[in-house]
């Protein structure tokens, strides 16, 4: 089952960087995903949305790391990754949601 | 010829990680079997027992630094490798694919896993959670149904810090509670008005209380002189007492009151009204109505009647308070069952998660000298050959067995080859000795063979592209006299240069062959 998880690494520091690693699994081996990745919660302004391109592996896995800086303080920030591939497969989406510190 | 193998096959190899404790009490990756090089593999990390959620990615690059502290994504061969949720043998395994590492390349390995929590752990969180929360509700009970998104967040973090359960996510694991309980909650939050209502009927139940004692220490209080009751009377009169308990009343020699167990003088009833049971009062209540209507008698019948009013408000207060207890009992129960379902949600399971602790491995040699072709040292290829002599230049076909002072990786393309430069150069680097397949001739010369009938030659070679050897060398040969008239031979050499295809025949036809 084609599967994307999003995870950030807290704790969350306003305005510096952080990396958000978005791991896809199951999906087919060596197509093209392209990987999206916007805030929809949050002290504005919210991130994104930003997309990035991976070719998925043997195993159809693949990783996408995106660097971001989150505005805060904000008790809940939230981040959402979408995705499709190069077969027009659309991925159910993930999201993670973390509390920025000042 | 490079192969790249484009997806696991079943007798790829596997490597477990396993967890080590290390020499400063943390815990460190260690596989449970070198490398393999040049062939890719999966990787395998089993998850704690009881975790059945999860995900993470394994980070491999090449060691080119002193230590594995930090990932180097920008080398060639790094990789990020997306570790999966599998079930292996019935337990919860992340794995991946890891693309053909490089023979005898040391390389770092940092893991990273996004596990969920486990099921007995979860368990704990919801009812913590729920227990939190319910005591808010009940408190407030309009507060149900608009719960806050802070209130679902408040208790789960509450119930994580008593279980001493450390997990991110908490804002969407907070909304999945949430959504869950508003389309499940059905009429609990509605019926909580139910908590009120009980509350509001054992305050007026004290009220009551409070009046029906006044009321009957009116009575006890109560000291005016009656006017003589008549007698005899007849006491069963008004007394349904006496004729449910099926007594045949004696004519009585003064007024006696049937106060549930007995006859008593109704004197002392009224002096003393204990025990002040329905049906003494009831009697007394008769007894008075029958007698004469004096001030002090009114009164007292007064009194009575307002004891007995208070009596009977007080237990039917006390019926409906019992039934509301019974009642809100339940919809605490359902409040507690469903509060509970909420935070048991899957939704909540699924986004609470462990906080990510990035592991490190031990530094590991790919392969440790060994590939898949066990003749990594060695390959045989044909090419063509040019070599220009002072008579002629000659174009000849030729076979060269090549040897290498290192394990050769054919697998990692030449542009991703890693190490050092000494490491990768010697990866490419061959020497190459081999004959011709063609004789070689020229206008007026006598060329011939000067070893078993071939022509020898010599040289270093480099695989310049994945399919592609150059080799510079020396051809030998022998000129003999042209007119035939001399038997003088003479060895020579000539420069030559060369192209081949960088086919490893030895693996082809062994791989034809089925070995």
């Amino acid at each position: 089952m084609v599967k994307l998880d999003l995870y950030l690494t807290t704790p969350v520091h306003a305005s510096q960087a952080t990396e958000a690693p978005v791991i896809i699994s199951g999906a087919p081996p060596n197509v093209r995903v392209t990987v999206k990745l916007e805030q929809t919660r949050g002290k504005d302004p919210l991130f994104g949305p930003k997309t990035k391109q991976v070719r998925t592996d043997g195993s159809g896995g693949a990783v996408v790391k995106f660097t971001l800086r989150l505005k805060g303080p904000t008790p809940a920030a939230v981040l959402v990754t979408s995705a499709t591939d190069e077969k027009d497969t659309t991925y159910p989406v993930d999201a993670d949601s973390v509390e920025v510190l000042a | 010829m490079a192969l790249v193998v484009a997806s696991p096959a079943a007798a790829d190899p596997e490597v477990k990680l396993l967890l080590q404790r290390d020499d400063q009490g943390g815990t460190m990756l260690v596989p449970d079997r070198p490398l393999p090089a040049s062939r890719a593999f999966t990787v395998h990390y089993a998850l704690p027992p009881d975790v059945t959620r999860g995900s993470g990615y394994l980070e491999v690059w090449p060691k080119l630094e002193d230590t594995c502290e930090a990932t180097r994504p920008d080398i060639r061969q790094s990789h990020s490798i997306a570790l999966a949720l599998s079930m292996v043998d019935g337990k919860a395994t992340l794995a991946g694919y890891v693309p053909p590492l490089q023979v005898d390349l040391e390389y770092c390995l940092k893991l990273h896993t996004f596990l969920g929590l486990g099921a007995a752990q979860l368990s704990a969180i919801a009812t913590l959670a729920a227990d939190a929360m319910r005591g808010t509700l009940l408190g407030s009970p309009t507060a149900c149904a608009d719960a806050s998104h802070e209130l679902f967040e408040s208790s789960l973090k509450g119930a994580l810090i008593r279980l001493g359960i450390s997990a991110s996510n908490l804002p969407l694991a907070a909304a999945a509670a949430r959504a869950e309980l508003f389309a499940k909650t059905g009429d609990v939050c509605s019926r909580l008005g139910e908590v009120d209502r009980l509350s509001l009927q054992k305050k007026q139940l004290v009220d009551v209380a409070l009046a029906k004692t006044k009321a009957e220490t009116a009575i006890d209080t109560f000291d005016e002189k009656l006017a003589p009751l008549p007698a005899p009377l007849t006491v069963v009169n008004g007394v349904p007492a006496l004729v449910d308990a099926g007594k045949k009343p004696k004519p009585p020699s003064e007024l006696e009151l049937w106060d549930g167990e007995t006859v008593v003088p109704a004197a002392s009833v009224l002096k003393a009204v204990k025990p002040r049971t329905p049906a003494v009062t009831d009697v007394a209540i008769a007894a008075l109505k029958l007698g004469p209507r004096s001030p002090a008698n009114l009164k007292l019948l007064e009194l009575f009647e307002r004891a007995r009013d208070r009596r009977l408000e007080f237990e039917a207060l006390e019926k409906a308070v019992a039934a509301g207890e019974t009642s809100v009992a339940k919809v605490k129960d359902e409040l507690t069952k469903t509060l509970v379902a909420a935070f048991s949600a899957p939704g909540v399971a699924s986004t609470l998660r462990n906080p990510e602790r990035p592991m490190f491995a031990e530094p590991t040699t790919a392969g440790s000298g060994e590939t898949p072709n066990k003749l990594n040292y060695a390959s045989v290829d044909v090419g063509l050959l040019a070599a220009p002599t002072g008579f002629a230049v000659w174009f000849l076909p030729y076979v060269g067995l090549n040897v290498y002072a290192v394990a050769v990786d054919r697998t990692i393309g030449l542009n991703r080859l890693s190490g050092s430069m000494l490491r990768r150069v010697l990866q490419v680097l061959s020497v190459t000795l081999g004959a011709t397949l063609a004789a070689p001739g020229g206008p007026g010369v006598v060329v011939q063979a000067p070893f078993l009938s071939t022509y020898p030659l010599v040289g270093l070679g480099a695989r310049v592209a994945n399919f592609v050897r150059v080799t510079g060398g020396a051809l030998f040969y022998v000129l003999g006299d042209a007119d035939g008239l001399s038997a003088k031979k003479t060895l020579h050499a000539s420069f030559f240069f060369g192209a081949s295809l960088d086919l490893d025949l030895v693996e082809l036809l062994t791989r034809a062959a089925g070995g």
